[in-house]
Order: C-alpha cells, then sequence, then structure tokens
C-alpha cells in the first residue's frame, strides 16, 4: 500500500512567517535562515502581463527589459558593470497575473545588490537610444521563438483558446506591436504601475531582519499615484473550440489538444491538478506510459496544466513522425475520455499525489523558490500559508472529484497541429 | 563530504545538507567518448532502457516505486558520462537505494522493451533536427574533429539508431556498468555512516569487471578553418565559432580559460557582450563557453544575429581575441569574472542535483576529488597574464564555424543534404 505524505510534509513545514507593512507602505516578509551564505529577495508588483489588449502586447515585458537598460544615474555599460562586479542574478518580468523582481546574492554583497536593485526598479532612465536596441533584441528573441516548433504550436494554442484576452497574447509580444511602442508608453507604464508602496517583498536566507528593514525603508520610496487602484484582469470570454494546422518545414509534426479549466484557488483547482498528473506528469503517467512507452510514438509527450488567476488551461502535447499523428491524437482523446468514464484507480491516485507532493517539497530548495512560492500565493489572492497547506490539499482530493473534474473541463477540445510542409498539401 | 570505495571498487561520497530531501546520483564513466561509427547511440540509448525494468522490477515499476514515494528521477547522457539521479523526501532514502541499486546491478534490457524504445529514441532524434541549438553542437563537434572521442553525437546519427542490438547493448552493459567504473553521490538530509552501511549492503554482491572496448580513438585532433553553413525552416540565423581547448588534465589551463570565457561572455559587461551586441550591433545573443572534458575538446562562441551579420561577428570575434591574448584583463575585470565565477558555483550548490552534479562530474573525469575540492583555490590564483596566455594559446588559430541559416524558399532540403555531406565547404 502507498502511504500518504501529509504527515511527512506537515512535520518537516517550516512555521510561516508572516507579513509586515514598512512606513512607506510596502508590505515584506522576512525569513532569514543561515542554511548557506545566500539571500534571496522577490518582489512582487500589481502589474498583470495579462493587463495588455492585442495591440499592447509585449508593452509590460518591453518595460521590464528596459529596466537594465540604465538608470539616472547611471548609463547602460556603467549598471552592467555595477551588478556584473557583484556577481549577483537581478531580473524582472511580467507573468499573467502579475510581475516580479528578485535578486540572488550572497550575504555579503545583499546591501549593494539591494540598493541596485531599488535603483533599478525604480529610476530606470528609458534613454531612446537603449529602447531602440532593447526593441531589436526583443523582435529577435520573438523569431526565435518561432524556430522551436513545439512552442510555436503552444503558442497559436494559447491564442485560439483565449482570442484578443490577454493570457492569449505572447509575453514577448508580437512583431506589429514591438515595432510600434513609444517611450511615452514605456514610461507610462512604469509610473503608473511600479511603485514600491505596492510591492510584497520576500527575503529568505542569511541576512540581518532589522537591517533589512531598514535598508528597504531607505532605499524605496512610495511614488506619486500610490492610492489608485490596481488593474484588476477581466476574465476572458468563452470562445467556441477551433481547430487549426499549420504547416513548416519540419521533421515531426507537433500537436498541442486541450481546453479551459478551472483559476488557481477554485474549488476545483487541487482535483484538476491531480488530474493533470494522473494524465501527464511525470514518467509513470497516462500519455507518458501508454503513447511513448507502449507505443514508442514519441520522445516528448505529457500534460500540464496552467492555472490563472481567472482562468485556467489544460493540455496535451506531443512531438511524433508525421504519419503517427492521427494515432498519437485518437491516443490523446482515448486517455481524456477514460478519465470521465472511470475512477482512478487507488493506487495511482494515491502515487499521482504523492508525486505532486514530493516535486512541491523538492522544488523548495534554494532561497529564491521558497520567497517565490510564499509571495506567490499572498499576490495571488491565497495568502502565504497556502504554502504550507497545499500538500494537504493535494492529499484531500478523491477519485470522484478527479472524475467529476475530467466531466466538468475535458471536452470539446481546441486542436492545434504543425505539420511538416509536404502533410500540409 | 565522506568519501569512501567499498571493496568492490565502488566509489561513493556522501554530503550532508539540512534540507529534509536526499539525492542519490549514479555516474558510469562511459558515454559517447567511447563509441565508434557503428556503435553510435548506444549509452545514451541504454540509458533509456536502464528503466524498463530488472527481475524483481517489471517494465514501468522502478519509475512508479519513486513516484510512490513522491520522488523524481531522471538520467543524462553525455561525451565523457552516463548519471542516473533520483531525489525523494529524505525518510524515504531506503526505497530510492533500493530502486537504483537495483536498477544498475541487474537491468534486464528486455529485447521487446528494446524494440519499442528504438522508436522513441528516434522520435527524439527527429526533434533534434527541429531545434537549431540541438542541431549545432552535433553539427559543430563533427565539424571540429575528423576523429576522436568527441566528433560523434550522444544520440547518434539515425542509421547508428537503427541499426543497434539488444545482444551488443547488453555486452556493452556488462562491459563499463562496473562498480569500478562508477560512483554513486548522496547529498541531503541523511547521516553519512548510516546511509554507508546501507549502500555497502546493496551493493555487497556486485562483482562485475570492467571491460571497456578498443575504440582506439583517445586523441583529439582539432581542425582548424572549416566553415559548414546548414539552411533550415529558421526565422534568426545560428552562429558557432570553435576554437580547441585544453583537457581536465591541465588543471591551471581549464581555470584561466574559465576565467576567460567569463571575461568574453558572462553577463553584460563582458567583452564580446558589449563589442557584438552594444557597440557594433552585429549579434542580438552572443555567449562564451569551454565545457572540461576528459580529453582535448572545443571553446566556444556561440551567438543569433542576422545572416548578413554573420561574417562580421567571426572577424569582430578573432578582434576580440586578439585583444585579450595580447592584453590582460584588469584587475577589476579579472576579480569580477572571479567573483561571477566563484558565486556561480556557490548558487549552483543549493541544490541537492547541483552539488551532486559537480562532485559526481569531475570524480568521473578525473578518478579523485581532487579537482573540485581545489577548484575555487586554484581560481584564486589565476592571474591576468594567466588568462591571456591560454587566450594566445588556443584561441587564436583559424577557426571553425557552424551557421544554421534561414532557407531559402524552396532550396533547404537540397542545401542541407550538400551542406552534410561536404563538410568545410559553404553550402
Amino acid at each position: 500500500m502507498i502511504r500518504n505524505m501529509t504527515s511527512l510534509e506537515s512535520a518537516s513545514a517550516a512555521r510561516t512567517p508572516s507579513i509586515e507593512q514598512l512606513p512607506g507602505g510596502m508590505r515584506v516578509l522576512l525569513a532569514p535562515s543561515a542554511v548557506n551564505d545566500i539571500v534571496a529577495v522577490v518582489s512582487f508588483m500589481p502589474l498583470p502581463g495579462a493587463i495588455e489588449r492585442p495591440h499592447e502586447a509585449g508593452l509590460v515585458t518591453f518595460m521590464h527589459r528596459m529596466l537594465r537598460r540604465g538608470t539616472t544615474s547611471k548609463t547602460n555599460v556603467e549598471l552592467a558593470e555595477a551588478i556584473d562586479s557583484l556577481g549577483i542574478e537581478l531580473a524582472s518580468e511580467a507573468s499573467d497575473d502579475f510581475s516580479h523582481a528578485h535578486l540572488i546574492c550572497t550575504k555579503d554583497t545583499f546591501r549593494e545588490g539591494l540598493a541596485l536593485m531599488a535603483e533599478v526598479l525604480q529610476h530606470p532612465s528609458f534613454e531612446p537610444e537603449e529602447a531602440e536596441k532593447e526593441r531589436q533584441s526583443i523582435l529577435a528573441a520573438i523569431r526565435r521563438q518561432e524556430d522551436d516548433k513545439l512552442s510555436a504550436t503552444l503558442k497559436r494554442f494559447m491564442r485560439e483558446l483565449y482570442g484578443d484576452h490577454g493570457y492569449g497574447l505572447p509575453h514577448l509580444g508580437l512583431r506589429e506591436t514591438v515595432g510600434e511602442f513609444t517611450r511615452e508608453q514605456l514610461v507610462h507604464v512604469h509610473e503608473e504601475f511600479v511603485n514600491p508602496a505596492r510591492f510584497l517583498t520576500v527575503i529568505m536566507g542569511n541576512f540581518d531582519p532589522a537591517e533589512a528593514r531598514d535598508l528597504l525603508t531607505e532605499l524605496f520610496q512610495p511614488a506619486p499615484g500610490a492610492e489608485s487602484s490596481p488593474f484588476v484582469i477581466p476574465p476572458p470570454p468563452e470562445r467556441p473550440p477551433s481547430r487549426v494546422r499549420l504547416s513548416r518545414d519540419c521533421e515531426q509534426a507537433y500537436l498541442v489538444l486541450g481546453m479551459r479549466a478551472c483559476p488557481l484557488g477554485a474549488p476545483d483547482w487541487p482535483a484538476v491538478r491531480v488530474l493533470n498528473t494522473v494524465l501527464g506528469e511525470g514518467m509513470s503517467s497516462r500519455l507518458f506510459v501508454r503513447l511513448r512507452d507502449e507505443q514508442g510514438l514519441a520522445y516528448a509527450t505529457g500534460s500540464a496544466y496552467g492555472p490563472l488567476g481567472r482562468a485556467g488551461h489544460l493540455f496535451g502535447y506531443i512531438g511524433t513522425k508525421p504519419e503517427s499523428l492521427d494515432t498519437a491524437r485518437e491516443g490523446m482523446l482515448e486517455q481524456f475520455e477514460l478519465l470521465k468514464s472511470e475512477l482512478v484507480p487507488r493506487e495511482e491516485l494515491q502515487r499521482s499525489k504523492n508525486y505532486l507532493v514530493g516535486k512541491f517539497l523538492i522544488d523548495h530548495q534554494t532561497n529564491y523558490r521558497r520567497a517565490f512560492y510564499l509571495g506567490f500565493y499572498e499576490t495571488m489572492g491565497l495568502g502565504i500559508t497556502m504554502d504550507e497547506n497545499y500538500p494537504k490539499l493535494i492529499q484531500s482530493v478523491t477519485a470522484e472529484q478527479v472524475r467529476e473534474a475530467a466531466n466538468r473541463y475535458l471536452h470539446d477540445p481546441t486542436i492545434v497541429e504543425l505539420v511538416p510542409e509536404e502533410s500540409g498539401r | 563530504m565522506k568519501f569512501t570505495r567499498l571493496d568492490n571498487g565502488l566509489a561513493v561520497a556522501v554530503e550532508t545538507v539540512p534540507n529534509k530531501v536526499v539525492t542519490l546520483d549514479m555516474w558510469v564513466n562511459t558515454g559517447s567518448a567511447n563509441e565508434g561509427d557503428s556503435n553510435n547511440g548506444i549509452s545514451h540509448f541504454l540509458e533509456h532502457m536502464m528503466f524498463k525494468g530488472t527481475p524483481r522490477y517489471g517494465v514501468g515499476e522502478l519509475d512508479k516505486a519513486i513516484m510512490n514515494v513522491g520522488g523524481l528521477w531522471n538520467a543524462g547522457t553525455s561525451k565523457d558520462f552516463t548519471h542516473y539521479y533520483v531525489t525523494v523526501a529524505a525518510p524515504f532514502f531506503d526505497q530510492a537505494l533500493d530502486a537504483i541499486s537495483d536498477m544498475i546491478q541487474n537491468s534486464l534490457i528486455d529485447r521487446e522493451e528494446f524494440d519499442r524504445e528504438k522508436q522513441v529514441i528516434l522520435e527524439e532524434w527527429r526533434r533534434k533536427q527541429d531545434n537549431p541549438w540541438g542541431l549545432m553542437y552535433d553539427e559543430l563537434y563533427d565539424l571540429c574533429f575528423e576523429r576522436g572521442p568527441y566528433r560523434r553525437s550522444v544520440l547518434g546519427t539515425f542509421e547508428s539508431i537503427s541499426a543497434l542490438d539488444r545482444d551488443e547493448m547488453f555486452d556493452y552493459y556488462q562491459r563499463y556498468y562496473a562498480p569500478e567504473n562508477m560512483i554513486l553521490v548522496v547529498v541531503g538530509d541523511v547521516r553519512a555512516e548510516q546511509v554507508l552501511a546501507k549502500i555497502g549492503k546493496a551493493f555487497a554482491g556486485f562483482d562485475r569487471p570492467l571491460r571497456p572496448l578498443e575504440t582506439g580513438e583517445r586523441e583529439s585532433l582539432f581542425r582548424p578553418g572549416q566553415r559548414r553553413v546548414i539552411p533550415r525552416d529558421v526565422n534568426e540565423t545560428y552562429l558557432s565559432i570553435a576554437h580547441p581547448a585544453p583537457s581536465i588534465g591541465r588543471p591551471d589551463e581549464v581555470l584561466a580559460l574559465d576565467v576567460a570565457a567569463t571575461v568574453l561572455g558572462e553577463g553584460r559587461s563582458s567583452r564580446l557582450y558589449r563589442r557584438l551586441k552594444e557597440e557594433k550591433r552585429l549579434v542580438n545573443t552572443v555567449s562564451a563557453g569551454a565545457p572540461t572534458h576528459r580529453y582535448d575538446s572545443v571553446f566556444y562562441v556561440m551567438a543569433t544575429l542576422d545572416r548578413e551579420n554573420a561574417d562580421g561577428a567571426v572577424a569582430e570575434t578573432a578582434a576580440v581575441l586578439h585583444e585579450l591574448a595580447t592584453s590582460p584583463p584588469s584587475p577589476e575585470e579579472l576579480a569580477k569574472a572571479k567573483r561571477i565565477l566563484r558565486n556561480g558555483f556557490q548558487f549552483g550548490m543549493e541544490t541537492n542535483t547541483g552539488r551532486s552534479g559537480l562532485i559526481g562530474y569531475y570524480y568521473t573525469l578525473t578518478g579523485s576529488n581532487e579537482f573540485l575540492e581545489r577548484y575555487l583555490n586554484r581560481l584564486d590564483e589565476v592571474m591576468a597574464e594567466d588568462v591571456s596566455v591560454v587566450v594566445g594559446k588556443y584561441l587564436r588559430g583559424e577557426p571553425s564555424v557552424v551557421i544554421i541559416e534561414p532557407a531559402g524558399e524552396g532550396a533547404a532540403e537540397t542545401a542541407r543534404t550538400e551542406a552534410a555531406a561536404q563538410p568545410g565547404e559553404e553550402g
């Protein structure tokens, strides 16, 4: 009999620290630990990538990338030199529902690293010449994204599933939009949304909490306009399922097949997590065993569940030789149907739940990931205690709940296929 | 770190880290460097087959055993090594040890499973053809070495994979998966004495002599001045510029070259980034690296760019290398490079698999822990002049270059075949 891992996880989980508010308004969560000399700082900001409309696709990412291209007191070259000389990792980026910046440094570079993080987030220069260079970099990155055929297929799938809603638009943007953004737009997004008074900052690792409080208060100043209400992403409108076939000059055929599912934190969320694991996560999952191990159809196959703030999606994927595409599609649909008609056997269910809990534990090894998880759940409205409660939620899922979730979501799939040119004709 | 060797020759390293999880990472001292043209791809194919069952664990049961306890496992094959690593919550150490020790000692290499898995490997080969960077590495090593241990692809060719047979693989397994040819690295929330006793018991009856095949290709001879252009269905152009690089047998040169690669291509203040991307605007991305191998290998600069800038990027890279060879890095630049390397080393050690990877990799290449233990001290000892000397010695000759470029309309397949059939000539 496979054991349930809940007791292990609850026994080993560290007590979740509490959130405090600094005088400037920033909320902070400080979790010192002396296991190693590394410190991770993650600042979450209420700037969702999905804020964009189609003609704005890529604007938020463009703004983030400009933060590393010079500040009001340092040129691009001077800033790069300052960051590299400390040997730190400093970056900021947009996700669908929020943005976050992070710093990974050693305890001896914490003060200087945090000062640089504060500087790039609050005082970017948005020099026109640097913006032009960055524009070319982003356009090249968009081209490279299309060079990976599975990524290109998935990108199109997301657009089909969410249409012109921000969830369906690529964070890097579109060739036609990135080419048009002005400096004023970049400055506006920064002024409107990057405000330390609205940050949630989590610090994890080898640092002194009193010193961190003083530094954060001194380095991060609330910007004017802090009182305006944060942007709320509208729920994506329903869309009918679609079927698209693309063609390129490639060896394999690629298939992404899926549908909308529930958002993060919804009552079905843990059940869909488990459902996805049974279906296509890990080497014992059904798609891996049936399509890869038993039929030799693919090297890369599996499924993924993307729970977002206002929606969610679940899809299966495979890269296979063109003549096997029909078999792969039918095989994938058959597994979807089985989850709707039959209860997942007890052992398989417990194995999938243990896998999810174990993966969660393993993903908490670094200070950065631990800090990220705490801030992520709080930012998404589930509270910092979700990091502690997640294993219990997963372990509470029943086979009936998985089947109900399958029946609720696994129908009317949107199908995107990318096939070699000869097959497309 | 606690290091020991069992009576049968199996090396074991245990490092305690109080992080609630434990990783068991078994390194086998074989990879595509031990292959010839006819069995090219056998090490990697064998790595897949190792998960296909033993007398005690049926097909699929090894995966289930690890997933049952919430563990993750995977494997990797390279030119110099193959390794299998599993991470579980620390209380499940026994289950992980049972699975990995049985797999290593008693894999069946079942015939039917072999035939099925061959189709998976061929799909992996096809997938690689659609991935420009995956293709790039194979083409680069093939171009740079007329013969020697590193010329061949780890995955193998479509023809060599198709021709492999089960008995040949079983023989290969019996020859190389010998205790004296492996190290088991354990990192995590465990007590060293306790797990050493368990490991000793798990591998007690494992006596298998190492019987390497004669491949006769131990010397890497770099071919300078080669050029291969490969048209593909890509939007960007992918460029690699390669020079020879020293083996791990020359550790002082390896460290100096690590510093050189950092000065040249690590971070936005590095020389190549600044010159090629920011000043000359020839490339969209650029990096430099010299993966450390057992035998002499390659140092490379890799970039993505617009096709018309490829020749300019090659010329400008040569100019940057010339400057570093003739003018040592400043004290500030040297200190910066060392700090980036030192911090990268420290950040990499934060996860169990990062730590076990470093321990296992360097042990497998050298047969001792000395290289890893002295890495940071050796880094401190690198002088600015050492960097220029090593750049002058290895990176001044004519490079060999691979370009993957957007195919002209309708000409892709023809051009690709010609380029592959005539290495050294522009397609």
